[in-house]
């Protein structure tokens, strides 16, 4: 395998899946399902704010009672399926994708160098976001499985697997048709200069299954489910939105993305790590986790409920926020030390402060540039 | 105190790892690599190909599936033929209720449709001969959903019946019990009038109603509250699954 030239670009180093080791995945998981018993042991469950859309798709597996909602069907129809109650059964996929969330989280960041303590210093950023704790109280929602399955795919992007790319591209277009979006930073993140065409048909093959499943949600399942019916009584029809973008965007435009307060849910606290990570990375990294970013935040500009959607950043923000880390490891061990404990202690204390977020920043990206300025200055 | 970097260009290019810190309490097969390169690439990746092909195959099936189980429309102008009834066909319609428990209104939106009030002793509803009703002979089950807005908490009752309940019937409810309708009941609505659609999530087979509708002279259904209710019904619709 060593002598064989990828057919794409690999944004991670070529060897990297070969730097897992048991003991890696030990702690992944063990670290992984630590933090989800803690928030969930900790997070009392809402009972009555149920997502009836989700819920009562659970409870009729089959039916396709209303769009979009019914064409993001992984979630429910598994809830569905599951032999508990539709509550229980929505929690336990909760569950279950936090738990493969941090886990792919974990490996993601050992697969970037990242070390095994500062590895564990970062996963409670995501665990004890507000987001994840609102999620996790509302067990409704399909957001938890298009956490984990736009963690792994980011995962698979970026080590340039080509499978596994493929398959949680699939599965997360089904859960939650909008993530496709990830197929748009395919093809700068695998760009090869020497073989562009190829790298280009492998990224498209890549997200042909993605596309293929979401438009079959999208055009054929209506026409074999109860969805006739439903519009004969109803008088519901897909071509009434009940979220039409072009009118929603016509009324808030951008004024959603100029707006601080929304910012609150993208991990403010890693800001500055995520900053010097990103300063510190490829420029193939860099455009692949800027794109993320942006991705995740811009439908803001058309949704209505949009103030879970810039928690959508966080495997960008924790991958940038994991190199940042590293570096000032490599600076002195107390400084990422610190770091670590500072974002800790924000994200326990103040997880949604943007001040506090940028004054960490502001110190954490001076310590950077102090200590590399006194490296600098040093006679050799 | 700063340790110097060798180069920033290298540091850029791939993060190098931290320094390994000792692990004396981790074997030295703990330690040891999980996945090679290769099989990274190769069977892990192939992995991915075969859970994507299973999705296609998943999906294709839940496809089946839902087509197999979905619902058919019985009837859904049953209300408008309440409102008018055939003239060329003899049909029988009781009102259930005093006069003014049921009367035919328009909504807001200009929809035609019969305004219920009833509760908490008072029902609403109607019995009407079975013809009003066409069921196929091929039914096999039969569901209700309704479109309706209301306010209130009301319980629609509906079931068959081969006789007419006496005139001087003090409650409905006896009759309700003695002929073992089905009640749904609809959520709550304590504020404005408001739409609200429900599609059945009971099929009823003949043998689960007292009298089946293969035997019945009447079909009824009847509105009934704990506390005063509104409720303005659109369409009452009957739906079979097809299973």
């Amino acid at each position: 395998m060593n002598n064989f030239t990828p057919t794409i670009h690999r944004c991670l180093p070529h060897d990297a899946p070969g730097k897992i080791r048991r003991l890696d995945l030990i702690t992944a998981a063990g670290g992984a399902l630590l933090f989800t018993l803690l928030i969930f042991f900790f997070t009392p469950v809402n009972e009555t704010a149920a997502v009836q859309q989700y819920f009562q798709f659970a409870q009729n597996p089959f039916s396709f009672t209303s769009y979009p909602y019914g064409a993001r069907m992984a979630t429910p129809v598994l809830a569905g399926l599951l032999p508990f109650d539709v509550q229980t059964g929505f929690r336990i996929l909760s569950f279950i994708s936090f738990f493969l969330c941090g886990v792919f989280l974990d490996l993601l960041l050992r697969m970037a160098g990242v070390s095994l303590r500062w590895r564990l210093a970062l996963l409670p950023a995501f665990y004890f976001a507000s987001t994840a704790r609102f999620i996790v109280a509302n067990p409704c929602y399909v957001d938890p499985m298009s956490y984990w399955l736009m963690t792994a795919a980011f995962l698979g992007i970026l080590s340039g697997n080509y499978g596994l790319t493929m398959f949680f591209l699939a599965l997360g277009a089904l859960n939650r048709p909008e993530s496709l979006t990830l197929v748009l930073i395919l093809i700068p993140t695998w760009w090869s200069k020497e073989r562009p065409l190829r790298s280009l048909l492998a990224a498209a093959l890549c997200a042909l299954p993605a596309i293929l499943l979401a438009s079959a949600m999208r055009f054929i399942w209506p026409w074999v489910s109860d969805y006739q019916i439903w519009k004969e009584i109803t008088r519901v029809a897909m071509n009434i939105n009940p979220q039409p973008y072009a009118e929603i965007f016509a009324q808030q435009g951008f004024s959603a993305l100029i707006d601080p307060s929304v910012y609150r849910e993208a991990l403010p606290c890693l800001w500055g790590l995520a900053a010097l990570g990103f300063l510190q990375t490829t420029w193939r990294i860099r455009w692949a986790a800027l794109a993320h970013i942006i991705l995740a935040i811009s439908p803001m500009m058309i949704a209505t409920d949009y103030f879970r959607l810039p928690f959508y950043a966080f495997p960008a923000v924790i991958f940038l926020s994991g190199l940042g880390l590293q570096t000032l490891h490599r600076i002195h061990v107390y400084y990422a030390a610190a770091a670590a404990a500072a974002v800790l202690l924000l994200t326990l204390l103040f997880p949604q402060s943007i001040t506090a977020g940028i004054i960490l920043a502001i110190a954490v990206c001076a310590l950077y540039r102090l200590n590399r300025t006194e490296t600098n200055s040093r006679p050799a | 105190m700063a340790k110097k970097r060798k180069s920033h260009n290298a540091a850029k290019a791939t993060p190098p790892p931290a320094p390994s810190a000792p692990a004396p309490l981790a074997p030295a097969q703990w330690r040891s690599p999980v996945l090679s390169e290769a099989a990274y690439y190769g069977w892990i990746s192939y992995i991915g190909y075969g859970l994507t092909g299973l999705l296609f195959i998943l999906l294709t099936a839940y496809f089946i599936a839902g087509n197999l189980i979905r619902p058919r429309i019985l009837d859904m102008q049953f209300v408008q033929r309440l409102m008018h009834p055939p003239e060329n066909q003899p049909v029988e319609i009781y009102r259930i209720g005093p006069p003014d428990a049921s009367v035919y209104a328009q909504s807001k939106e200009g929809k035609e449709g019969i305004l219920f009030q009833f509760g908490p002793d008072a029902a609403a509803g109607f019995i009407v001969s079975i013809n009003m009703l066409p069921i196929p002979d091929d039914a096999r089950n039969l569901g209700l959903s309704i479109h309706s807005a209301y306010k209130g908490i009301p319980s629609i009752n509906y079931g068959f019946t081969d006789r007419l309940p006496p005139p001087e019937s003090a409650t409905w409810y006896t009759f309700l019990s003695d002929n073992a309708a089905v009640v749904t009941e609809i959520s709550p609505n304590e504020k404005e009038m408001r739409y609200f659609v429900t599609m059945a999530a009971h099929y009823y087979t003949p043998d689960q109603f007292k009298v089946g509708w293969r035997e019945a002279k009447y079909f009824f259904f009847v509105f009934t509250a704990p506390t005063p209710t509104e409720l303005f019904l659109d369409k009452l619709i009957f739906v079979e699954k097809q299973q």
